[in-house]
């Protein structure tokens, strides 16, 4: 949600390591990244910092496994939304964006009921605008021949009371 | 064999056997006067302090002449037994030039005799100001291992890092001031203030 932009973000880790030259902070080992409503899971995760002060997180997963993210929507109690990526998720903090590598799938939920899903090799979601694009490549374009989209869209019931 | 070499062989031998005799006489008298002298003097090591310094200031310098760094205390106390040093409220300061000048103190320190190594215990506190293009870094811990003449510090005890406006706790620390770097080796958890907007 809009609120999580202005609260600190927490880093929990193995190991660290900060190399003050180029101001890369480089964490291994089952990293957690918590900031308001947000929370990213992953293996390695490096934070570099630009002259202004905003940070780019790069959160990689472990072979095999998976780096995930789940964020509160707003717009409602118990709306969230959740995504994980099989190589790396690159979050931007100054435009909020999200940018899910390979294997991605993001999907809102309702309590945990989900109610959207999408999957595809490359997913880009704005936390901001909570509007997400998603491109068959890995690299991040589309690409004819290249994998598979898939989307669920639930029906929204009618006056449901939000 | 004729009974003339054999004279000649014995007399050769005897005359190998004198000499070496006469050698190893003059080694048995160096060795006895040797041990004689040592004798006299008690090679007992003190163990108590042998001289103590009050409000020191020390100053290294590089193989250029340039000051490297400098250590200060309140008292600096030289223990014979092994030649090391204990300083009250050291304070260590890197003087290098083209570096951040960074501040060590804590409650006390042992030095080692040529100073490669500095062990502070008790309310380590690091500070480095910010630079242009580096965050101010401050570092508190119960226990640092100081290489000055590496710029290198490190310590396997918990340890409390600001860098700037984050926050890093972690167990296990090593920080190299020359190639800038820092690095915890276990337990991390950091926590970065969203940049003001």
């Amino acid at each position: 949600e809009k609120a999580d932009s202005l609260k600190p973000t927490n880093v929990e880790a193995d190991h660290m390591a900060y190399d003050d030259v180029k101001q890369i902070n480089t964490f291994t080992g089952n990293v957690i990244l918590t900031r308001g409503t947000l929370i990213m899971k992953g293996a390695k995760l490096v934070v570099t910092q630009d002259p202004a002060g905003y940070q780019y997180a790069t959160l990689w997963a472990a072979p095999g496994k998976l780096a995930t993210f789940r964020q509160k929507r707003d717009g409602g109690p118990d709306l969230w939304m959740e995504g994980h990526a099989a190589d790396r998720i690159e979050y931007d903090n100054k435009t909020e964006v999200a940018k899910l590598y390979s294997k991605a799938m993001v999907r809102r939920l309702e309590g945990t009921r989900a109610t959207d899903e999408v999957q595809g090799e490359f997913i880009s979601y704005d936390s901001r605008a909570e509007f997400f694009t998603v491109n068959n490549t890995a690299t991040g374009e589309s690409k004819p021949g290249g994998g598979r989209i898939k989307a669920v869209i639930q029906p929204r019931t009618e006056n449901k009371g939000n | 064999m004729t009974s003339e070499q054999s004279t000649r062989r014995f007399r050769l031998f005897m005359l190998v056997a004198l000499m070496s005799a006469l050698a190893l006489g003059s080694f048995w008298a160096l060795e006895v006067m040797r041990r004689n002298a040592s004798d006299f003097i008690p090679d007992v090591t003190r163990t108590a302090p042998d001289l103590y310094v009050d409000h020191f200031s020390y100053v290294k310098m590089s193989e250029t002449g340039e000051p490297r760094y400098h250590v200060s205390g309140d008292k600096l106390t030289h223990n014979p037994k092994d030649d090391s040093y204990d300083v009250v409220n050291p304070v260590l300061k890197s003087l290098t030039a083209e570096r951040p000048p960074t501040t060590l103190r804590s409650d006390r320190a042992e030095v080692n005799s040529d100073g490669s190594e500095m062990h502070m215990y008790d309310n380590v506190h690091m500070d480095r100001p910010a630079t242009p293009r580096s965050e101010r870094l401050q570092v508190k811990s119960e226990y640092m291992l100081i290489l000055p003449d590496d710029d290198v510090a490190k310590t396997e005890k918990p340890v409390q890092i600001t860098l700037g406006e984050s926050t890093l706790n972690g167990i296990g620390m090593y920080v190299n001031n020359a190639t800038r770097e820092l690095r915890l080796s276990s337990r991390v958890q950091g926590s970065y203030h969203a940049p003001v907007r």
